[in-house]
């Protein structure tokens, strides 16, 4: 296990009234693409911002390199911010942008030189230097911004939706571009997005916040097959989610009452009556004209959507709830107002608990 | 078809015509009528003779910018452009951190600062003026406190010299100075103070590497604001100047009223006017380039 770079440690923030980050431990490792994900307004900002020093937690501590940085300025921390606008000073061109750490720091000018020169390069923003922001693309104040943070080699490097002004195309790129240099360079990325498709794409390992709680921090892997609350698992992906009731416990798996009929689960450690939530992908959902044994979902085939690379089927059962399914192809799916009965391998339900959802997660 | 849409066209664009000169129409008028034409009078009054018992002579002449450089108006002129200058340096030195701070508060208290600010301009000009000389006079409130206090042993002359005439001026025209530097500050992005402390640069290295370099259009707003009336101002020179202090405003006035020389008054104010178009143009030169920043 690699050491720890950034700690938070039962960090609260208060804004008046408002309880923004609730008890929150958080260890990120040296060199890790950490990425807070959650909904808008859940507390991922202002997280960063205890971390660079521009918010004090109301309570807790936070340390970055085992060190508490409670009494430091922002100035005086070993973490550089790539902000969610960019901030870049359109007074200066765009070597003097580069260059402002640097400069700051009384580095000798040819070294300053030399390292702007290399910064560029790797941004791809050579012949640039002489450049004024105003005349700088989305795309390329993005990188500037990078680059201005990465040339004072820091321990961390915060990014706050930095890809957030870029269309979708720039975007996918930058993605890529974004997640190489990190591997290069061995920095540590504490990267914010509500975007859940880049974070799988991008991260190590993904925090999922959601109201200044964490839900469940682990890999893209993870996060996406064995969600561990209810919010996890609709936040990420799209899902299916049951509530249910055990009713039976037989010997090779567990029987849940649903609304009308049920569901079946492997044999794990259930008590009759135990309220359980079961959360199913819809690439793994399948559907047959029978009962099959285990199952009883019965729906009505209501719509069926084309989204690009996969075809989509909605099943409405019969207390309203929309199933969705989808395929690689429609010759799979069933014709719309067909009456289906809906299953999946048992190991392919994830089973969400109630007391889940409070359990520390760390 | 064809025909009615360009019929069409011209009316709009007739219509489009006179609006535009219903809008612009009546300033044109006003500054052709009441600014242009009395400059111009100025001008040519400036290159005439001046005749017995201030009577212009139609006679062309250069002596009246001649008699400029004669050394009892030459220093009026430097002493005037002098106090200017004081006065616009010290109101912009006081006028920035008052700005700053009132940029800085939540929109209530600068609310509430501002009209502090503008009580100036809603003060009869003589009364402020009377006030600074009870204030300020050799058994006034400030001497007083002065003595009492053990200070000083002698009253300080504070009345009918420059200092007076300075504050003064500071006084009547550090509004000017604060707000468009309030407004320039107030539009700075703050997230760009922040990126700065994010590199590592404090407090004071923030300020005059970020802050003051995107804040100087309004700064330079502020400087013509009150340069431009300060060396004209004659009202508050005279009294309280006392008489002992003269300023090109008060030069001008005395050739109209009290010398009767027109043609010299004219030159002179042609003067003031081409001092003014120096300030605006050192201005510009320097805070041109930084224009674009301020948005
Ligand atoms: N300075 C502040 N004063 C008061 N409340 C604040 C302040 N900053 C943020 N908040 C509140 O805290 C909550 C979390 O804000 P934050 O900016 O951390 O959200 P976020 O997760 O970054 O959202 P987004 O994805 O929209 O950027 C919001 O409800 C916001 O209104
Ligand atoms: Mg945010």
């Amino acid at each position: 296990m690699a050491k720890t770079i950034v700690s938070m440690l039962n960090v609260d923030k208060w804004y008046g009234e408002n309880h923004i980050v609730k008890n929150m431990n958080l260890d990120i490792s040296e060199g890790e693409f950490l990425t807070l994900l959650g909904p808008s307004g859940c507390g991922k900002t202002t997280m960063l911002r205890m971390v660079s020093g521009f918010e004090q937690p109301s309570a807790g501590t936070i340390k970055v390199e085992n060190e508490s940085v409670e009494k430091k300025e922002p100035y005086q921390r070993n973490v550089n911010t790539v902000f969610q606008n960019y901030a870049l000073f359109p007074n200066m061109n765009v070597y003097d942008n580069v260059a402002y750490g640097l400069k700051i720091k009384k580095v000798p000018k040819a070294e300053i030189k030399k390292r702007v020169t290399e910064m560029l390069k790797l941004v791809q923003l050579e012949g640039f230097e002489k450049r004024r922001i105003s005349q700088m693309s989305g795309g390329q104040k993005q990188r500037i911004a990078l680059a201005r943070a990465l040339i004072n080699h820091p321990k961390v490097l915060l990014l706050d939706e930095p890809l957030g002004a870029l269309d979708l195309k720039l975007r996918k790129q930058m993605q890529i571009e974004l997640k190489q240099l990190q591997k290069r360079l061995g920095i540590t990325f504490v990267y914010v997005t509500h975007d859940q498709e880049e974070a799988l794409t991008m991260s190590d390992r993904i925090a999922i916040i959601n109201e200044g709680v964490m839900e469940q921090i682990d890999t893209p892997k993870n996060i996406y097959e064995h969600p561990k609350t209810r919010f996890v698992a609709e936040f990420i992906g799209e899902s299916n989610i049951f509530d249910t009731v055990v009713k039976n416990i037989l010997e090779d798996k567990v029987e849940l009452a649903i609304a009308e009929g049920h569901i079946a689960v492997p044999r794990g450690e259930y008590t009759v009556g135990e309220k359980v939530t079961v959360s199913v992908r819809p690439e793994v959902m399948s559907f047959s004209r029978e009962r099959i044994s285990g199952f009883s979902v019965k729906g009505v085939v209501k719509d069926i959507i084309y989204v690009g690379n996969f075809v989509k089927m909605i099943v409405e059962m019969s207390n309203g709830q929309e199933i969705k399914i989808t395929r690689f192809d429609s010759m799979e799916l069933s014709d719309l107002g067909d009456v289906v009965y809906l299953n999946w391998p048992l190991e392919k339900g994830v089973v969400i608990r109630m007391e889940d959802s409070f359990e520390d997660t760390v | 078809m064809k025909k009615k849409n360009s019929e069409e066209k011209e009316k709009i664009s007739i219509a489009k015509r006179i609006s535009q000169i219903a809008l612009c129409g009546p300033v044109t008028i006003w500054s052709v009528l009441f600014i242009y034409v009395p400059m111009a009078l100025l001008l040519f009054m400036s290159f005439m003779t001046k005749g017995p018992l201030g009577i212009i002579k139609y006679e062309f002449t250069l002596e009246n910018y001649k008699a400029i450089f004669d050394s009892v108006y030459f220093n009026v002129i430097k002493e005037s452009v002098l106090v200017a200058l004081i006065t616009t340096v010290l109101s912009v030195l006081m006028g920035y951190p008052f700005a700053y701070f009132m940029a800085m508060k939540k929109k209530k208290i600068s609310g509430i600062l501002m009209i502090l600010l503008m009580i100036p301009f809603w003060t009869n000009e003589l009364v402020i003026v009377y006030s600074f000389v009870i204030l300020l006079n050799n058994s006034g409130l400030v001497n007083t406190f002065l003595q009492v206090v053990g200070i000083t042993k002698e009253p300080l002359s504070m009345l009918y010299n420059n200092f007076a005439v300075i504050a003064g001026m500071l006084y009547m025209l550090l509004p000017f100075a604060v707000l468009p530097m309030y407004s320039s500050i107030e539009k700075l992005d703050k997230g760009l103070l922040e990126a700065s402390k994010d590199l590592g640069a404090g407090p004071v290295k923030t300020f005059f590497k970020i802050t003051l370099p995107l804040t100087a259009p309004g700064i330079f707003a502020g400087v013509i604001l009150v340069f431009i009336p300060t060396i004209g101002y004659y009202q508050i020179t005279d009294m309280l100047g006392g008489g002992t202090q003269m300023m090109i405003g008060n030069l001008i006035n005395n050739q109209f009223s009290i010398s009767r020389n027109w043609p010299f008054g004219a030159a002179l104010s042609m003067l003031l006017a081409v001092l003014i178009l120096v300030m605006l143009f050192i201005c510009q030169k320097i805070g041109g380039n930084l224009d674009d920043l301020a948005a």
